[in-house]
């Protein structure tokens, strides 16, 4: 209840900055945008590459970028800054952990820019109906929305992690740059994994980033051969994230010299 | 006639003599706290790998893309990237601190700015340095050479400087573009997302012109030539366009210069300097 009502302050402050919110709309949009006018101009005549035709391609880079509305959401730095700028020794005597704070702020954030991106890409799902149809949709709902969810809970410990390294170093924003490089990287942000060079693909499999955001497009879109396992992947990756996050927090705050505040 | 000359030589000396201080202290700050610039210096040309990584997608998937070989691409991504890094390097730091200083908020409020003897839109834009991106710089040479040396080209003397006088106009392309964008600082005061804005924007210069085709074709190509970036630079490098289109984009970036100045002097009427 505590972290609702923080959740519905967030969303107030949101509203009130409404230009914001339509310029961060008109930015998660070019992305997507661009890749797809890419990919049209690779597919040329074809039909198909990868096993990617051109309404694959419309699909899947827009899920990816209502995805990042749902799963992503950066608070990485606004733990880093809270520990920084001793911030954090309030919330030590509240009973409010900054972590989840942050995470509830930025769900607000994520929750305005879903409803105001859903009826723009509902319009372009429209207009480019020509390449659609509802045979590309085959995964389990049930098997996307659970998908969905681990991948958000994988992003928001990861984006914990980074935060919590401000106990350490002044300066957390190269590993909040490199996250997302990776995430480009080995996470299909980029371009389907399966598009991607031979030894990338192979990579990813090791790594969480894949788990992130393109196993749930990819059970959404019926590419992923087997969605338990991927699903149970993301179980595990949670579990071992989990550990990591509470013993960085732990020795964190052993460290912690609560300057400033 | 005389004092006109005089009046002028005092300008460009006295802008001539900030530029130079600001290097300097810029330079000073940078080795004494040198953590910030190490970290950016190691982590920002990473990103170059990704743009490695996207060239080997696209080939891996056909053998031309838009006219442009692999390797061709590859002077085409490191085209970009240099001009990127270029712009970051000379515009990034005033630009992207302008939020705070309209707010007040920053070590310099922008009422400070306003009544020194510099034009205000040079003062509050320019003049800071940011060295971490030249490790980008360097990325983006090294794709240079490589998708040269992988496809040697014949290239004329008069390409060779048409290509370098290009890419200096994308740079001051960025420049305008980043100042269009935050200047709208004045009509919207909280607005956080100028330097997310001009990242996202410069991928559409990332790709040849022939990707535009239309209505976005006249918009990237010529309205808003974001290909100068790198399409036009390397195409002009290649010898696929003729060198005197270079005064064609030299025309537009003036007039886009012009407008964008007007938006500022015009802009900073309504700056009310509420927070300082």
């Amino acid at each position: 209840m505590k972290y609702w009502q923080t959740f519905l302050l967030s969303l107030s402050i949101h509203f009130q900055y409404r230009a914001n919110l339509v310029l961060w709309l008109v930015v998660g949009t070019i992305q997507p945008m661009v890749m797809i006018i890419m990919w049209f101009a690779i597919l040329g005549d074809r039909t198909e590459v990868g096993g990617y035709a051109r309404g694959d391609f419309i699909v899947y880079f827009l899920f990816m970028t209502l995805g990042w509305y749902i799963v992503g959401g950066s608070f990485s730095r606004e733990i880093g800054r809270a520990i920084r700028n001793g911030d954090l020794n309030k919330y030590l005597l509240q009973p409010y952990h900054l972590v989840l704070k942050c995470f509830f702020r930025e769900l607000a954030w994520k929750a305005v820019s879903l409803a105001m991106s859903l009826p723009l890409f509902l319009g372009v799902l429209y207009l480019l109906r020509g390449y659609l149809s509802w045979q590309m949709f085959t995964g389990p709902w049930w098997q996307v929305a659970l998908s969905l969810l681990l991948g958000s809970i994988l992003f928001a410990l990861m984006e914990a992690i980074i935060g919590s390294l401000a106990f350490w170093v002044t300066e957390i924003w190269p590993f909040a740059e490199m996250n997302e490089m990776l995430l480009n990287f080995f996470g299909g942000v980029l371009a389907p994994i399966s598009l991607l060079p031979m030894v990338v693909q192979k990579m990813s499999v090791y790594t969480p980033f894949r788990y992130i955001f393109y196993e749930p497009v990819a059970i959404a879109l019926g590419k992923e051969g087997e969605p338990v396992k991927a699903i149970l992947i993301q179980v595990l990756y949670i579990v071992v994230v989990y550990v990591v996050y509470k013993l960085v927090w732990k020795q964190g705050l052993h460290k912690y010299e609560g300057n400033g505040g | 006639m005389k004092g006109m000359g005089a009046k002028m030589w005092q300008k460009i000396s006295r802008l001539y003599h900030y530029f130079r201080i600001s290097f300097i202290m810029d330079l000073k700050s940078n080795i004494a706290y040198p953590t910030t610039f190490l970290f950016a210096f190691t982590t920002i040309p990473l990103w170059g790998i990704l743009q490695i990584l996207l060239i080997e997608t696209i080939y891996g998937q056909t053998s031309q893309f838009l006219g442009y070989t692999k390797y061709e691409n590859y002077v085409l991504f490191g085209t970009w990237k240099l001009v990127q890094s270029l712009a970051a390097v000379f515009f990034f730091v005033r630009l992207e601190d302008l939020p705070d200083k309209v707010k007040g908020t920053s070590d310099w409020s922008l009422d400070m700015m306003l009544i020194k003897p510099l034009d205000s839109q040079l003062f509050a834009t320019t003049g800071k340095y940011w060295f971490g991106s030249l490790s980008s710089v360097m990325v983006g040479i090294g794709l240079i050479a490589y998708g040269l040396m992988g496809q040697p080209h014949q290239i004329g003397i008069g390409q060779a400087i048409g290509y370098l006088a290009n890419m200096l106009l994308g740079v001051f392309f960025l420049y305008l573009v980043f100042l269009f964008i935050q200047t709208w600082l004045f009509w919207f005061e909280y607005l956080e997302i100028g330097e997310s804005m001009w990242f996202t924007v410069q991928q559409f210069g990332e790709f040849p012109q022939r990707l535009y085709s239309g209505s976005l074709g006249i918009l990237f190509n010529i309205l808003l030539p974001i290909t100068l970036m790198a399409s036009v630079p390397v195409e002009v490098l290649f010898g696929k366009m003729p060198i005197w289109m270079f005064g064609v984009y030299a025309l537009i970036v003036l007039v886009l210069f012009w407008l964008t100045r007007w938006f500022w002097q015009y802009s900073i009427k309504k700056y009310s300097s509420f927070s300082s």
